[in-house]
């Protein structure tokens, strides 16, 4: 008698005790839920600011005029010479052939 | 012995009646829980849920604008507001003090406000916190139950003041007010949800379930036609223009005609979206769709090409331009110049009025009104933004012989810029019309609607137009100082007399107006800048004067943004061979 009762008190202890830990695995996982959302919102609102914050730095509002004071006239744009040759102008030191070379 | 045999009886009785007692106390019990489970269950679940579950609304963060290119121009980030609970705050004068100092605020009115307020459970102090004002408030270490921050959504423009009557603006509460953010608000806000927050016995949340059944959605992003660059060319004209001749507004807009695709749009006074506290009462106006005024002799060649596409007029018609004196009817006419007799061409070249009148004249006034309606004039152009005005048309009944030869100059017929634009879109588009728009979607399904449009006027007379005509009032009319070295520049100038608020006209007050495109052959780009108003040096009001240099400046900017080869033939144009039918 004694061991049916403490058996069935064992079942019903164990049961509890099986619920409580799903409960508590359950909790666990939707805390765990919560902070990914928290984290996905947080990520999303950096991505927001650093977004904006590149677009504010790369605006052409900023670059436009320097960009444009070294644009040469609008034909030389659209038509750029066919052939260049690749010379570095510091280089290009050769006297005039009309003066007289001294050493 | 008696004791003895007693006792069993006794104890029995007693056990009898100790389980009578028990069992009716578990009957109690389970009678009890029966009727809570059954009777009571859904009272008593709801009566729970309301102490311990509070409905909170979920704002959804809004979608973005970006320019044609991509680069945004409008975002949100979250930012924190303030509130107090009135009802919770002890010390009044010390907690308006602290907070006060802590957010440059007038600690007085604070303090009188917490008393007006001090039946209330919340009330804002400061909405939209910057990092540091957060930081200070929390330094202030006040009663937790007496403050809060509250998360807010915040609009932000990271490319500045440029398209600011454009894009408009969100307000504090989050709605769109303005230009595109309040025609695109119901796309752009995006559906705000519900979560149930579930708290314990102080008040503390212990639990956030999202509401399955109204799940939060981000709004959409929109993309504009818009080219951030171009815009910015177009405000920088239009600011050195404020600067140099003051003018009391001015508008401009850059299309591409093909496609009716707005790619620039400013109108001065303008005001920075990042600071909307500071916006001028007049700046807010998108003046390039909701100022109308008498457009003058911008109009001029859609007359002509209506009437050479409906054979009333032939290209080598000669008009008499009288010697700048014409009467009609009880009206006397003058030219700004006195011309003698001068052909179709050089009526537009030089802008006659009286050859215009006389071309009015042969359209009568059933076909003046025919052609102003077949080019979108009086009815809005169906543009994506709030505000614009349809300009005005009077019906037909109300036209008297004044209108014959009022009309054709641009006068006794009110305009918004966007509609002239539009409206000489048709003829640098071979007389196809493209809705405008500044909404940037599918284009197959546009160009598909496109194709199926009847074209408004022939092909060749609106290349006539645009490569004789319109080409030549920039190399020898009104228009010379619109010419580009390397492009074939067409376009019209416009003057006309400002209109009275109390009827009539504003003496010696004008609207200088040029519109321009390149090149001639195909054009890529259409310019209008409209000028209320000019002052400053020399005093010049004309269209060509003022506004041309500002139009041709913008026509180069974009050309060479959009990478149109310049074209080297800058001889006049050959008429094309299917151009003789015109004569």
């Amino acid at each position: 008698m004694f061991f049916r009762f403490a058996a069935a008190m064992a079942l019903v202890v164990l049961i509890s005790l099986c619920g409580t830990a799903l409960d508590k695995e359950a909790f666990a996982l939707r805390r765990r839920v919560s902070q990914q959302q928290y984290r996905l919102e947080m990520l999303t609102e950096r991505h927001a600011r650093m977004r904006a914050q590149a677009q504010r730095l790369g605006t052409p509002v900023r670059w436009l005029n320097d960009l444009d004071r070294h644009r040469g006239p609008m034909g030389r744009i659209a038509q750029p010479p066919a052939s260049r040759t690749a010379r570095t102008p510091l280089l290009n030191w050769t006297a005039p052939a009309t003066e007289p070379v001294t050493r | 012995m008696t004791a003895s045999s007693a006792s069993p009886l006794l104890l029995r009785r007693r056990a009898g009646w100790l389980v009578t007692a028990v069992g009716l106390a578990w009957c109690l019990l389970a009678g009890r829980l029966i009727q809570l489970q059954s009777w009571q269950n859904h009272e008593l679940s709801q009566r729970a849920n309301r102490q311990s579950r509070v409905a909170e609304e979920v704002i959804p963060r809004p979608g973005d604008i970006y320019d044609a290119q991509g680069r945004l121009l409008a975002t949100t980030i979250r930012t924190r507001s303030l509130f107090v609970v009135p009802t919770e705050v002890e010390n009044r004068w010390t907690f308006a003090s602290d907070i006060a100092s802590a957010l440059s605020l007038d600690a007085n009115e604070l303090y009188a406000r917490l008393g007006q307020y001090s039946e209330k459970q919340f009330l804002w102090i400061k909405r939209r916190l910057n990092e540091s004002e957060e930081e200070r408030v929390r330094e202030l270490t006040l009663p937790p139950a007496s403050w809060g921050f509250r998360e807010e959504y915040q609009r932000v423009y990271p490319q500045g003041a440029i398209a600011a009557q454009v894009l408009g603006l969100r307000d504090i509460d989050g709605i769109g007010r303005g230009g595109i953010e309040e025609s695109c608000d119901a796309t752009l806000r995006g559906q705000p949800g519900k979560r149930w927050l579930t708290r314990d016995a102080r008040g503390r949340v212990i639990d956030v379930i999202d509401d399955p059944e109204q799940l939060a959605s981000p709004g959409s992003d929109v993309r504009l036609t818009i080219d951030s660059v171009l815009q910015l060319y177009t405000e920088q004209a239009l600011d050195d223009l404020v600067r140099d001749r003051q003018p009391e507004a001015c508008c401009a807009i850059v299309m591409h005609p093909a496609s009716g695709h707005v790619l620039a749009m400013a109108s001065r006074p303008t005001f920075d979206p990042n600071a909307p506290d500071n916006v001028p009462e007049d700046a807010w106006k998108n003046r390039a769709i909701s100022d109308i005024y008498e457009p003058g002799s911008t109009i001029k060649p859609i007359f002509v090409a209506y009437g050479l596409d409906r054979h009333r007029l032939a290209i080598d018609d000669a008009f008499d331009c009288e010697w700048g004196r014409y009467r009609m009817g009880k009206r006397l006419l003058h030219d700004h110049h006195p011309y003698g007799t001068l052909n179709l061409t050089d009526v537009l070249v030089k802008s006659s009025n009286i050859g215009m009148a006389k071309v009015g004249e042969r359209l009568t006034n059933e076909g003046l009104f025919q052609s102003a309606t077949l080019f979108g004039f009086g009815r809005v152009t169906g543009i994506e933004l709030p505000g614009e005005q349809p300009g005005l048309l009077h019906p037909l009944d109300e036209w008297t012989s004044y209108s014959t030869g009022s009309i054709p100059m641009g006068h006794e017929i009110a305009t918004t810029p966007l509609q002239l634009i539009t409206a000489h879109a048709v003829l640098a588009n071979g007389g196809q019309h493209a809705r405008p728009r500044i909404l940037l979607t599918d284009d197959a399904e546009a160009s598909a609607l496109q194709s199926l449009s009847t074209p408004l006027i022939s092909r060749e007379v609106a290349d006539w137009v645009v490569q004789e005509p319109m080409r030549q009032v920039v190399t020898r009319g009104t228009g010379r100082k619109a010419q580009l070295d390397g492009y074939i520049v067409f376009g019209k100038t416009g003057t006309a007399q400002c209109l009275s608020p109390h009827g009539g006209y504003l003496h010696g007050k004008y609207i200088s107006s040029f519109l321009c495109g390149a090149p001639a052959e195909q054009p890529e780009i259409l310019v209008l800048v409209v000028i209320n108003q000019a002052s400053g040096s020399g005093g010049e009001t004309f269209g060509g004067q003022v506004a041309a240099p500002v139009a041709a400046r913008i026509l180069r900017d974009a050309l060479v943004h959009q990478h149109v080869s310049p074209t080297v033939k800058t001889a006049p144009l050959a008429t094309r061979p299917g151009t003789s039918r015109l004569r």
